[in-house]
């Protein structure tokens, strides 16, 4: 149990296709930024949350941010999946009094330096896993999820621009919200089909952006919380899922293959923790990294029966207005691709009553990072 | 300290024998000796009962196609233009991917594919549809 631990600041960079700085750079103007947004001074924060993919030292964070008593420090693995997983380890470390304040972030030139999506990062196919993947071409997170995203339409008897309404709903959002790179850019149905294919059935704005950016979040405890300004917004449950016989982004050997086996344990955690019944949240943060998997999500979190999440979509449930408006800021499609933290600050926005795109009531928010991969997932509510 | 046994083959990986055996042209599974589990991709133990005694078993490699993708842009050199990627559920029980040979301009899920060798294939493993030939 984690209650008692709040997100009082949040701060970020513009967000680009290339950046011009370093990664270093990126994250500590986002965590200036976030320190700014919550009234801290550096001496304020004595931990640090990242993930292992993230590519800035703590030791360049320290010097550079100028921290005094940097005494926690550490890393969640799995790519985007531990993106809320930041926050959770930060929620630890407060709670069990190690740390007072603690910055969880993330900086990344996913634009300019490497591209998820070109296979650059891809490991040479020596062992385990990986190997069974790069020897047929599958090489790309987009191209392990079209088989996926294929099963799924031919399961439920769909035809491939069943996808669209997702695409379409994320750049409704972006257009609206001066931090999106698809700022004032809504997509139509034309251009949606237009674009170019990547691996059937995904088409282009199927798949997340690749930027350049960085997105900072500062989590005290609700006693400290009052120290700093601005509203607090309580970390109602955090919680980390590894599913059983999980392979990332391709769960082909699952009995069900659409099954996205971390939900069922991160559904169960945060429910315990927050009394919350998780698809009764008033709005959702959930990691679009390709459309296909955000209609797995909704569906598996319990928004919808299976085989409905693309008809839910398209009926605009997912707008402003809607039964569970989705990524107020365009997401990973819209808005920019910072592996998933973004998402926590647009929820922290909406709670605090200054998104963009405002939610006219919310109270609790579901946010969740990187599904199909070991996972992890919050629940943030008003105090 | 322990004597180090060096006569033991080395085991890098435990899919090796997996892919040493499809490049001499066997396709194979494990078959769990405690509960009779079959079992791809290759892994130490059985997800279901735990055992790590197992057999290698050898597809005769039929099956059906559960899924496919066709990736429109080659990313290494070895595949140098668009190719599609089939999941196969075997006749045995167990799926592996492949990658499509033949003419069909896309299999459908559930239409029938003959496993294939052919070394000139960038991929070690390839399905053709039924009743075609292994030509192209």
């Amino acid at each position: 149990m984690v209650s008692g631990v709040s997100i009082v600041g949040i701060g970020a960079t513009d967000f680009s296709k290339n950046s011009g700085r370093s990664e270093l750079q990126l994250a500590v103007e986002a965590i200036t930024d976030c320190l700014r947004d919550a009234g801290a001074s550096p001496e304020d924060v004595d931990g640090l949350s990242t993930f292992t993919m993230n590519e800035t030292s703590e030791l360049d964070i320290r010097r550079e941010i100028g921290m005094p008593d940097l005494r926690f420090f550490t890393r969640v693995p799995f790519g985007g999946g531990g993106g809320c997983g930041t926050i959770a380890m930060a929620a630890m470390a407060i709670k069990s009094g190690i740390a007072k304040s603690v910055v969880a972030y993330r900086s990344l030139n996913t634009a300019s330096k490497i591209r998820f999506g070109s296979g650059d990062l891809v490991p040479p196919p020596e062992s385990g896993d990986q190997r069974l993947f790069v020897n047929v071409g599958l090489m790309t997170p987009a191209s392990r999820v079209g088989m996926t995203a294929q099963y799924y339409l031919h399961k439920f008897g769909l035809p491939d621009t069943a996808y669209a309404p997702f695409a379409l709903t994320a750049r409704e959002y972006a257009a609206t919200n001066p931090a999106a790179f698809y700022y004032k850019r809504p997509l139509s149905l034309e251009e949606y089909l237009d674009a170019p294919w990547i691996s059937h059935p995904l088409r282009r704005f199927d798949c997340c952006q690749e930027s350049d950016g960085a997105v900072a979040i500062l989590i005290t405890s609700d006693e400290r919380a009052k120290d700093f300004c601005g509203v607090p917004i309580k970390v109602a449950a955090c919680a980390q899922s590894c599913g059983f016989d999980q392979i990332g982004l391709a769960q082909y050997w699952s009995e069900d293959m659409l099954e996205l086996p971390e939900i069922p344990g991160l559904v169960r955690q945060l429910q315990e923790q927050s009394g919350i019944e998780v698809n009764t949240v008033d709005a959702a943060m959930l990691y679009d990294h390709f459309t296909p998997l955000v209609a797995l999500q909704l569906e598996q979190f319990g928004f919808c029966e299976p085989g409905e999440a693309t008809g839910f979509a398209a009926d605009g449930q997912l707008r402003l207005g809607g039964a569970l408006p989705l990524n107020t800021h365009g997401g990973h499609l819209g808005e920019a691709y910072l592996h998933g933290m973004s998402h926590i600050c647009e929820a922290v926005r909406q709670l605090r009553g200054e998104a963009i795109n405002q939610i006219l009531e919310v109270e609790t928010l579901l946010v969740a990072s990187a599904a199909a991969t070991p996972n992890s997932a919050l629940i943030l509510t008003r105090h | 300290m322990p004597q180090t046994d060096t006569s033991a083959p080395v085991i890098k990986d435990q899919s090796d024998f997996y892919w040493e055996s499809l490049s001499g042209g066997r396709l194979v599974f494990q078959y769990c000796l405690s509960c009779g589990e079959k079992r791809f991709p290759f892994r130490m133990s059985c997800s279901r009962c735990g055992s790590f005694e197992h057999s290698i078993e050898q597809s005769a490699g039929t099956g059906v196609v559960v899924s496919h993708t066709r990736v429109e842009k080659p990313l290494i050199g070895t595949f140098t233009k668009p190719y599609h990627v089939v999941l196969v559920e075997l006749d045995e029980g167990v799926r592996m991917l492949g990658v499509l040979k033949g003419t069909a301009p896309a299999p459908l899920i559930g239409s029938r594919v003959v496993a294939s060798f052919n070394s000139e294939s960038p991929s070690p493993l390839c399905f053709i549809p039924d009743g075609q030939s292994d030509a192209s």
